[in-house]
């Protein structure tokens, strides 16, 4: 008796809890699509937070100063329409539309672009991102109502690349002022094609079309013609419960999806697949240049001739990815084709590299040795982008030229770090994304914080300093051209492909395509299709 | 003067639970701030000063300390990375958790109960089945469950549209079936050791019928440790079950006090584990408070 009552009690708050449950309003509306993100950032502020995801939903929430095409990834209008630089690059002015307001009314101008600036390099907003974007900036200057300048402390050419970015996404002073910065995730306004609806941590994130909007840029066609009326965002961290999900029509969009379950997808003809390459660094491991027997370049190098991508890319990748080739993917900024193709494949350089190092198998247990002691390497393999099943395969296929990997699994961002720091490896996996390759200065100068491969040397350390102050593309593409072959030469990476991201949706949806920077949907050019039977 | 012992212990038990996760979790390298801020390129000079800024900087005791201090006014800190309180991180996400927590429980306790009855007595005629499945809800990971019910509900009868409507009821059914296969395990093993007991051939002798037997003077005394492992389920569901929230999409404790871990966010882990620890022990001083209810001869050993 006792019992019974007990779970008729229960019954009833669970009764009660599913009535009230926080999905009921997630019902497909026609004019509604669900947009399957594959990672729960910690927060949704672009001026605060740094994860990457934030940016699928929110690069429509707001517009930034200028726009990088597409295609061409030249920079183009977006909020400012003219920019210019002055001759010694340490003064950018801007001159902004005037025809402009935020979802809330506010109007935008030259002061709501300061109220941005003030509030990311507030220390009190404890920027993770934007504010590094932002460089040597300075101070600014607001010239009249629709005219500012940005002033730098020293040259600093990526500031328009970073100034095209979410993270950098024009924010209304309003909005901004009637919360606290922690709770601004929750209420965010912007000037974009969609507004802000809300946000319920794990569990969606809503956006709704902004009828009004009238300011895009160039390729922003015909944007919100037929684009759906609200777009919901909800969070599938588990990567095998993607492809179910867009299989069952609970999402009609999704990034990320494992290779293996694409490559079931694209037998569907209900769902489309579209791998989007992500300028940035490639899948790739650096090379300590600072430990036996990653200090010799010879073994290096026949690491790199001893790796057999295509066949990795083949079963690892389901043929998704292109190789890669050097420490650039080959959609980003200023890649340079020259390093296309090198240290192809080839277990018989490698062999005689070893040899020529002085490497032999002289106990005949497979592997090289040197002195009695077999070469031996130790390899960093967190669990992400599949590089556990790629650092398999590495194991394998260096087995094949006498050389013996151990794999050191690491479980997070923060023990990978550790393990950076502490020196104690071989090579290490580690890439991160962007259009600019001002990133590889960090990587691959003397001095750069993330400097894993610990080499130096002065002549690659002027060659991408003085990329990154110079303006004009031209130079840029010279000096990031020598500084890849450079790194190439030195063999201080091994690339594995360029990261594709691959984004199945359902059929109904059309017109789905993917900004400069490889990872944020253009989602006021997405088209509803009528349903088909 | 038990329940104030109780009290006491519980309160231990709690703070115990809160010093352990402080030190464990500083046992490993780095910080949230650290990690994020590195991978966004930030010299070593703006590392040093967030972390000042967040205390982070401190010896590690004076850190202890100050947390104690701010958990006894009932302040459990803010969000290294988003500056938001931890209690509302947490009130955010237990409703989720809750919710699924008692769905489950709705499912796995009767079916617990029901099959370790039916799987315990002796001279019940089909007990092999009930024990056999009793076996396998007890070996199968919620995770294969969980994506095998998905795949079932995708591919071999697509119901997943319509299920959206009603979006806890597979994991609840997944959850709730892990629970059972416990129950059941411990409900089993009770009445088939009461039932042996010299009463329950008097209680036939006296003509009783069967299923009263079963009921009243077979399950009734073998509950006390049904209900002692059904609260051991309650805090394993209180902290929310990651992998279950993760394969459905789901809000929820387990996933954030997941990400929270791997982020190194020391604060929110903090918070959930003395949420969890809270959980149980009011759960346990609860049912400690019934079991003289349950069983009266718990009353008379008193």
């Amino acid at each position: 008796m006792i019992v019974r009552i007990g779970f008729l009690l229960v019954a009833a708050v669970v009764l009660a809890a599913c009535g009230s449950g926080s999905r009921s309003q997630t019902q497909n509306t026609s004019r509604q699509i669900v947009y399957g993100l594959t990672l729960q950032p910690t927060g949704f502020d672009p001026h605060v937070n740094a994860a990457s995801e934030l940016g699928i939903p929110l690069r429509s929430v707001y517009d930034t100063l200028i726009y990088r095409d597409p295609v061409t990834k030249a920079f183009i209008p977006g909020l400012a329409t003219d920019w210019t630089v002055s001759s010694d690059g340490l003064v950018y002015e801007f001159i902004l539309r005037n025809d402009v307001h935020f979802h809330d009314g506010t109007a935008f101008n030259a002061q709501a672009v300061a109220v941005n600036l003030d509030r990311i390099t507030d220390p009190d907003t404890a920027s993770q991102k934007a504010i590094f974007m932002l460089g040597p900036f300075d101070t600014y200057e607001i010239v009249d109502d629709y005219t500012i300048r940005l002033k730098l402390t020293e040259p600093y050419s990526p500031l328009l690349d970073s100034l095209s970015q979410v993270f950098l996404g024009m924010a209304s002073p309003t909005a901004l002022a009637a919360t606290s910065s922690e709770r601004y995730q929750f209420h965010q306004v912007g000037t974009g094609p969609y507004r802000f609806v809300d946000y319920i941590p794990g569990d969606h994130l809503t956006i709704a079309r902004s009828p009004d909007y009238a300011w895009g840029p160039d390729f922003y066609q015909d944007a919100l013609a037929n684009a759906p009326d609200e777009i919901l965002f909800r969070f599938y961290e588990d990567p095998p419960a993607r492809a179910l999900a867009l299989q069952g029509n609970e999402v009609q969009v999704m990034g990320e999806l494992l290779p293996s379950d694409a490559r079931d997808l694209s037998a569907n003809p209900d769902i489309g697949l579209l791998p989007a390459s992500i300028p940035g660094q490639p899948l790739q491991f650096f090379m300590n240049t600072t430990r036996f027997p990653t200090d010799d370049e010879r073994v290096r190098q026949a690491l790199l001739f001893g790796a057999n991508r295509e066949a990795i890319i083949d079963s690892v990748y389901q043929r998704f990815s292109p190789v890669a080739w050097g420490p650039l993917s080959a959609n980003t900024a200023f890649y340079t084709p020259e390093v296309t193709g090198r240290y192809a494949y080839d277990a018989n350089q490698a062999r005689m590299l070893l040899a020529n190092a002085g490497f032999a198998d002289s106990d005949g247990n497979g592997y090289v040795d040197f002195a009695g002691v077999d070469l031996e390497i130790t390899v960093l393999v967190p669990p992400w982008g599949l590089i556990p099943q790629v650092s398999q395969f590495l194991q394998e296929q260096w087995r094949d030229i006498g050389v013996r990997a151990v794999l050191q699994q690491v479980p997070s961002r923060s023990t990978l770090l550790e393990a950076f720091a502490s020196g104690e490896y071989n090579l290490g996996a580690y890439y991160e994304f962007g259009v600019d390759p001002a990133f590889l200065s960090r990587y691959y100068t003397t001095n750069g914080v993330n400097n894993y491969t610990g080499y130096s040397d002065t002549i690659l350390d002027n060659l991408l300093s003085e990329a990154e102050r110079q303006i004009d593309a031209q130079v840029r593409q010279s000096l990031y051209a020598q500084a890849q072959t450079l790194i190439m030469d030195r063999a201080l990476v091994l690339p594995i492909r360029d990261y594709v991201n691959l984004n199945g949706y359902r059929a109904t949806i059309g017109g789905l395509a993917f900004d400069a920077y490889g990872f944020y949907p253009v989602l006021p050019n997405l088209e509803l299709n009528p349903a088909t039977p | 003067m038990r329940a104030v012992q109780r009290a006491i212990t519980g309160i231990i038990t709690v703070l115990l639970a809160a010093s352990v996760s402080f030190f464990l979790l500083r046992v490993m390298p780095g910080n949230a701030v650290r990690t994020i801020l590195l991978e966004s390129g930030a010299g070593e000079s703006a590392i040093a000063g967030r972390e000042a800024a967040l205390g982070l900087n401190q010896p590690v005791l004076h850190q202890y300390a100050i947390y104690m201090a701010g958990l006894f006014r009932g302040d459990s800190g803010v969000s290294l990375l988003t500056g938001l309180p931890v209690s509302e991180i947490i009130a955010q996400q237990a409703f989720a958790t809750i919710q699924l927590a008692f769905a489950a429980m709705l499912i796995g306790l009767p079916a617990g109960l029901i099959l370790g009855l039916l799987g315990g007595l002796p001279d019940h005629r089909n007990f092999l089945p009930f024990r056999v499945i009793i076996a396998l809800l007890l070996a199968m990971p919620t995770y294969w469950l969980g994506i095998v019910a998905l795949y079932t509900l995708t591919y071999i009868v697509p119901l997943r549209e319509q299920l959206v409507f009603m979006p806890i009821l597979l994991p609840a059914l997944v959850l709730g079936l892990s629970v059972a296969g416990s129950i059941g395990r411990v409900t089993q093993g009770q009445v088939a050791m009461v039932a042996a007991e010299p009463f329950i051939m008097h209680a036939r002798a006296r003509g009783l019928p069967e299923r009263l037997i079963a009921r009243r003077h077979i399950l009734r005394p073998g509950l006390v440790p049904v209900a002692a492992s059904a609260v051991l389920q309650i805090g394993f569901l209180a902290g929310g079950v990651v992998m279950t929230e993760i394969l459905f999409s789901r809000p929820g404790l387990g996933r954030t006090l997941m990400d929270a871990v791997l982020r190194q966010d020391y604060p929110v882990v903090q918070g959930i584990v003395v949420w969890v620890a809270v959980i149980l022990v009011i759960a346990n001083f609860l049912i400690e408070m019934l079991y003289p209810w349950i069983d009266p001869r718990v009353r008379l050993a008193e």
